[in-house]
């Protein structure tokens, strides 16, 4: 891998302009880690500093903060960079706290799978 | 990994590593004139769409709309003056305007119906599955 120049890097696929940005990490399973990156190489492996977990339920969101990460490139579904002057979320949403998510994750988790086991005594009764 | 620019490392080879070096991006090479370029069809053809309007399907099914930037050997993509098509599902991309993709998280790259000249890359496939 030799090092690519200034402007082969503005016309490449490099994370290199992403380099001490603020930067949104999706992941495979539905994390979306936010933070600055600091490195990453050839397999999308990324550094991020100060990076936090933000999770959101409805209209309600939290950050976690996790400290120093390092992600394997495998995980990794898109990096984006996050636009300082605007705003990183519509303006209905409102922060809570840590115990607040989890809440409000384990009722959206009841409810899905209650309407789970509705759908399937439904089923069970067959409609034609 | 890259770390610091002044530390001259060099990493092995990747067996996989394209004969066309990425700084051609700029190069509008058409790719049905690059013969016994085995595995490279779709990395010549995107890079023939760079500048086009594209939407990006993703495997978790989100899908962006943007401005095709750049491509890579591993089809990794990146994408500016982007917008989620489903804008309120998605709420934490707002303010992203520019994204890089991973090759292997898409789906389906949706293109512009004037983006293919079917013909070009029908014969350039042929050509590829014989040289190939």
């Amino acid at each position: 891998m030799s090092w690519a120049s200034p402007e082969d890097i503005l016309l490449s696929t490099s994370l290199a302009t992403y380099l001490d940005k603020k930067i949104l990490v999706l992941l495979r399973d539905g994390r979306k880690l936010l933070g600055l990156l600091r490195s990453f190489d050839q397999f999308a492996n990324v550094v991020l500093e100060g990076a936090c977990d933000r999770t959101i339920v409805g209209d309600l969101y939290c950050d976690i903060p996790l400290g120093l990460y390092v992600i394997r490139g495998e995980n990794v579904v898109l990096i984006g960079e996050l636009d300082l002057e605007k705003e990183e979320l519509p303006p209905h949403m409102t922060r809570v706290s840590t115990a607040e998510i989890k809440r409000a994750q384990k009722a959206e988790g009841d409810a899905t799978a209650l309407k789970g086991s509705m759908r399937k005594r439904m089923e069970f009764l067959d409609f034609d | 990994m890259f770390c610091h620019p002044n530390r001259l490392q060099r990493t092995k080879q990747s067996p996989f590593s394209p004969s066309l070096s990425l700084t051609s991006t700029r190069a509008k090479s058409s790719y049905a004139l690059l013969h016994r370029q085995t595995k490279m069809l779709f990395f010549s053809y995107f890079k023939d769409l760079v500048g086009r309007e594209v939407t990006v399907e993703l495997k978790n099914d989100l899908a962006i709309r943007g401005t095709l930037h750049s491509v890579d050997q591993y089809l990794n993509i990146k994408l500016e003056n982007t917008r989620v098509v489903d804008q309120e599902k998605y709420p934490h991309m707002l303010s992203v305007r520019n994204c890089f993709i991973r090759g292997s998280v898409v789906r389906y790259v949706q293109l512009p119906p004037d983006g293919v000249d079917i013909d070009l890359l029908h014969d350039a496939t042929r050509r590829e599955a014989r040289g190939g």
